[in-house]
């Protein structure tokens, strides 16, 4: 009788400490999808730190507009590159229908860029750990290290890894000088302006848009201007299905 | 045999969510961000001019392997309590000036490091 | 032993020439890579990864299979594979040497390869990949080498390699999976997502890697005097025929499951390789191939013939380099059906692709001349 019953306690415990385990670990915890409607917003269990995001109101978005586009890429010497095989894109515009899925009933072209995913997929497939998320959300390359094998062009979702197959120079025609150049043979992609963040600017892109249509803050923060939009309207994000939780959102 | 078996089915249990949770790329851990706006100083000189001269390649290569990892708190605190922002930029904005000032030494030592590969050199700027 | 690699037939020095310019190719090629980097290859950003990266899983494969027959070759006393143990150590160390080439082929800044051993971010499986290698190379190497040199000395085979091949276990076969782990980081790709990738990966490898030293053994025993012996030969054959076997039903499991239960992300996938792809004609002649050459090794009384067993092995081992060398990567990086945009080698990747495998070859051909002649001085003492 004793026999059995330590039996018991043992497989009890046993099972019991597994399934800590895997709580603690995180793995039986919520599933992927970010929450995107204003009641889900009010109820995110307390993030902490900062976890810089963006949102792009589409409807204010004019039609055949690029200057964000422009301001970015002038900005961070992001290279014109001519071959369509090999351009180099930190951000873009495209069919909004393409980025949104069916959810999203327009097909105008609208802007869109690196999602600073939470579990960025990118970062799982660096070997060397050039592409990390840093602690302020913000996943960032290290140009110093990247070896440039493209696994994190690979595994990006979203296609917003751009890898420099030529030398980036020679397609720069009028470089900014306060942003460095990158080289032949490593990858790169948005910084969510953390260039111009530390220096208490707003991301680049943010300021050139003549309708206000882009805001940029801190997702953790409920007090934040970004968190009130969110919570006051709905948005969606690219791909939620695939449990990278990005931090861009577009209101349709 | 019974106990020893679901023990060590438990133990494999637990090194496997161990590996599979070492598999999750998360964030590096969390911590409010304080270092906020404008840190550069460029007043003066990280460290004194005779130490520069001769460990300026260790302090860069320190800042250029550490900088960008650290992020938000890529800050270079000396130990007089002065911060720096771990970045060319905070050598070049008060060295920038003489546009030479790499070059003539590095002409003379007959070296040539691969920061310009990337960073815009004071030398192509107009 | 070594100088026995300099002499020999007349044939035996214009092959061995043949593959050394092949190689030299190589070198060509690949300094011409590393001047102007991958302009010369046929990759962008349509074909993110090309031939380099696609040799990986089947060559991981290859290296863990070879551990089917070192281990048993090496441990057990009286196995029929043991004349083979050293041949299977050294296509072990051969396949983790040519992933590491073509690792170091594939980076665009290939002098900061240090990196990849210096800076590993352990919850990324691709960190874990070079390492590896690296140690299951020298595991191996010393292995093979230890075994040829006591056969040649006739003496008893040192005890430090029974170790060497335990630590080699867990790295070999940690190797297809690691391989598997860098593709299932891609979400949304279900070809690389499966988690039958793995699995398939190992068996194909053993029935892969058991073509390929049928052909070597067969070759090496009519032109060398290599003996393996027929009790092994015919094992080898049946060994390879159940792995093919293995492989086909694996490929059949995730075809079915796909079909059946008709997930979109499911038939894509399989479509990428069968269907409307610009790699369909590779995946159906690798599928057809693989059955064909399975189901000649199955029957007793063809793969009682060396010949026919060797053609048939290697004619398997082709049909697994397409599906799981080839067209997993080229086509699995495909992110969309409908526009599969093909990817065409250029000519200088493809200079160092073949020069890597000749040289590989080069070096397999050289040691079965060495083992074999090491049999043949032992016999003749
Ligand atoms: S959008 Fe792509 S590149 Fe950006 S964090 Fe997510 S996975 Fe990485
Ligand atoms: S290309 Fe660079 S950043 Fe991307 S996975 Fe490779 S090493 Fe990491």
């Amino acid at each position: 009788m004793m026999h059995n019953d330590r039996r018991e306690f043992i497989r009890k415990a046993g099972i019991g400490m597994l399934a800590g385990m895997g709580a603690a670990s995180g793995i039986l915890t919520g599933g992927g999808f970010e929450r995107t409607t204003s009641a889900a917003w009010a109820a995110v269990p307390g993030e902490h730190g900062r976890r810089w995001g963006m949102l792009i109101d589409t409807r204010r978005c004019r039609e055949g507009c690029t200057l964000c586009i422009e301001s970015c890429h002038h900005t961070h010497n992001v290279p014109a590159v001519k071959s369509p095989d090999e351009t180099v894109e930190w951000m873009h515009k495209e069919d909004g229908r393409e980025l949104l899925g069916s959810l999203c009933s327009s097909t105008a072209a609208l802007p869109a860029l690196c999602n600073h995913c939470v579990e960025p997929s990118c970062a799982r497939a660096c070997p060397t750990d050039s592409i990390f998320r840093r602690t302020d959300g913000i996943v960032a390359i290290d140009y110093h290290r990247c070896v440039g094998c493209r696994s994190c062009m690979q595994s990006c979702p979203y296609g917003e890894v751009s890898f420099n197959w030529s030398d980036p120079r020679a397609s720069l025609k009028n470089p900014s000088l306060d942003y460095p150049t990158r080289q032949r043979g490593v990858v790169e992609k948005c910084n969510f302006c953390s260039d111009r963040l530390v220096r208490g600017k707003k991301p680049s892109c943010v300021e050139a848009c003549p309708e206000g249509a882009i805001s940029f803050g801190n997702l953790n923060d409920p007090s934040s201007e970004i968190r009130k939009l969110l919570e006051s309207s709905e948005t969606l994000q690219r791909k939620p299905e695939l449990g990278t939780r990005p931090s861009v959102f577009y209101i349709i | 045999m019974r106990k020893k078996n679901i023990l060590i089915i438990g133990l494999l249990a637990a090194l496997l969510v161990v590996l599979v949770s070492s598999f999750r790329a998360g964030a590096e851990s969390e911590s409010p961000a304080e270092a906020d706006a404008a840190r550069v100083d460029s007043s003066a000189c990280v460290y004194p001019k005779e130490y520069m001269q001769t460990h300026h390649m260790q302090v860069l290569e320190d800042w250029k392997n550490t900088a960008a990892h650290e992020g938000p708190d890529a800050v270079h605190e000396t130990a007089d309590g002065r911060k720096f922002q771990k970045n060319l930029s905070t050598c070049l904005a008060c060295h920038g000036s003489n546009r030479y000032f790499c070059f003539s030494c590095h002409a003379y030592a007959n070296v040539t490091p691969n920061c310009w590969n990337c960073h815009i050199s004071p030398l192509d700027t107009p | 032993m070594i100088e026995q690699a300099l002499k020999g037939h007349r044939s035996y020095l214009i092959w061995s020439f043949a593959l050394l310019a092949l190689a030299a190719g190589a070198a060509y090629a690949s300094a011409l890579q590393s001047a102007d980097g991958f302009v010369h290859t046929g990759m962008g950003n349509n074909a993110i990864w090309g031939l380099y990266h696609a040799q990986l899983p089947f060559l991981a494969s290859i290296a863990a299979a070879s551990l089917a027959m070192l281990v048993p070759g090496t441990l057990q006393k009286h196995s029929f594979l043991a004349p083979l143990a050293p041949l299977a150590a050294f296509l072990g160390a051969i396949a983790s040497a040519m992933s590491l080439l073509f690792i170091a082929a594939d980076l665009g800044m290939q002098r900061r390869i240090l990196t990849l051993f210096l800076n590993p971010s352990p919850g990324a499986p691709a960190s874990w990949q070079a390492p590896l290698l690296l140690l299951f190379l020298a595991l191996s190497l010393a292995v093979g080498w230890a075994q040829v040199g006591a056969m040649r000395k006739g003496v008893k085979q040192a005890v430090w390699i029974r170790s060497a091949v335990m630590i080699a276990i867990p790295a070999g076969l940690a190797l297809p999976v690691i391989s598997a782990f860098r593709l299932a980081v891609v979400p949304g790709s279900e070809l690389w997502t499966s988690a039958l990738l793995a699995p398939r990966l190992m068996v194909s490898g053993v029935a892969a890697s058991a073509g390929m030293m049928l052909l070597m053994a067969v070759t090496a025993e009519k032109l060398a005097g290599f003996k393996a012996g027929e009790e092994a030969l015919e094992r080898l054959a049946a060994v390879a025929a159940w792995a093919g076997l293995g492989s086909l039903a694996l490929t059949g499991l995730e075809a079915g499951t796909a079909m059946l239960g008709n997930v979109t992300a499911k038939t894509t996938a399989l479509s990428l390789l069968y269907g409307n792809s610009p790699f369909a004609l590779a995946s159906w002649f690798s599928l057809l191939a693989g059955a064909l050459s399975t189901g000649f090794l199955l029957m007793p009384s063809l793969r009682r013939s060396s010949i026919a067993a060797a053609s048939f092995g290697a004619l398997l081992a082709l049909s697994v380099w397409l599906q799981s060398g080839l067209t997993l990567i080229l086509a699995g990086q495909l992110r969309n059906g409908s526009v599969a945009v093909g990817y065409a080698p250029a000519l200088p990747e493809i200079l160092l692709t073949t020069g890597v495998w000749a040289g590989a070859v080069l070096i397999i051909t050289v040691l079965l001349k060495i083992t074999a002649s090491a049999q043949l001085e032992r016999e003749g003492l």
